[in-house]
């Protein structure tokens, strides 16, 4: 595989930092065309952290913000 | 817009027992505007009802940031724009025909040559109108990715680095290694070439500048540096980039009477 990138290798594939706030538990939720990515939570409830489309309106829906907490059952 | 926080809030059209004693009105089925939202938000949350769909955008856009990730899953403190999702999208856009044209957002640091080649080859195919942005970066791979599309722009402060493709990890040390490095930087540097104005002996020199870079060879072209040498078409914002999109539109609808099939 080739990497064409400016950042090192040595600071892609440095897995030491994984303290640094990386999101953990995070899973994908279709929503029709729209892919929301999502931080499991204990509770059984989804924290968005980031929405996958290509439709500028999806990132204006108030319930598919960043931090909202969704509930799926 | 926490959904729980509504849900435990104490509700003013429900009787409280022991607050207000008078009888219930005769309304049977009455639910309190916030009942109906709750269950409005759930219904929306479930997906299980489809409200008014609000006026389709007739510009798609795409952001792709960070790394792009190809056939190797990345370790997840780097940020990645994966082409497992950019590839269905683009066909999804290709087949919508509400779709005229994609707005291609790019701030990024390069990442997996195949995958980023494969999406500039998609790109570059799509029948619908398509204008690029370079915002903050457009290093590496990006390149072929902003000059893939009808016509790119880049902020004033943004920028681009050409460098050669390195090797990394285990490099068994025999001439194909190096004739297949070669290839790949050659594939990069074909595409790039054919679809802008700048020439391919420009573009190696820009690759394989000495001194410009500290630990590297390579050049950084910033905002108008790129435009000059002929990679970019022209120093631009959002606004720009939105206007050239709909005249490109414009430009691409067939006349009355010759629509496709």
């Amino acid at each position: 595989m080739f990497l064409y990138t400016i950042i090192s290798p040595e600071a892609i594939f440095d897995e030491s930092g994984s303290e640094t706030g990386v999101a953990q538990n995070e899973v994908e939720i279709r929503r029709g065309e729209t892919s929301l990515v999502a931080q499991a939570l204990p509770d059984g409830q989804f924290k968005i952290t980031r929405i996958i489309s290509t439709d500028p309106q999806d990132y204006l829906k108030p319930e598919w913000q960043p931090g909202t907490i969704m509930t799926i059952f | 817009m926490n959904n729980e926080e509504t849900y435990h809030e104490e509700d003013p059209y429900e009787p409280v027992p022991g607050k207000h004693n008078e009888p219930p009105l005769e309304q049977p089925i009455r639910q309190s505007p916030r009942k109906q939202k709750l269950i409005l938000q759930n219904l929306k949350a479930v997906g299980q009802t489809t409200t008014a769909a609000p006026v389709e955008s007739r510009i798609h856009t795409m952001i792709i940031i960070g790394q792009i990730e190809g056939h190797l899953i990345l370790p997840p403190k780097n940020k990645t724009t994966k082409y497992e999702h950019i590839i269905p999208q683009l066909i999804a856009i290709e087949q919508n025909p509400n779709i005229k044209g994609l707005l291609v957002i790019l701030n990024t640091v390069g990442g997996d040559v195949e995958a980023g080649l494969a999406i500039a080859e998609m790109l570059e195919s799509l029948s619908k109108a398509t204008v690029s942005l370079v915002l903050g970066g457009g290093h590496s791979i990006g390149v072929p990715i902003s000059v893939s599309t009808d016509y790119s722009f880049i902020a004033e402060t943004a920028t681009m680095t050409i460098h050669p493709l390195r090797l990394t990890g285990l490099v068994i040390g025999v001439p194909q290694t190096y004739e297949y490095l070669d290839k790949m930087q050659d594939r990069v540097i074909k595409f790039v070439t054919s679809h802008s104005k700048i020439s391919e002996e420009k573009y190696r020199e820009l690759m394989f500048r000495t001194g410009e870079l500290v630990r590297d060879v390579g050049t950084v072209l910033v905002g108008r540096d790129a435009v000059n040498v002929g990679l970019i078409d022209e120093v631009g914002g959002i606004s720009q980039a939105i206007k050239k999109l709909n005249e490109l539109i414009e430009l691409k609808i067939p006349p009355r009477g010759k629509e496709p099939q």
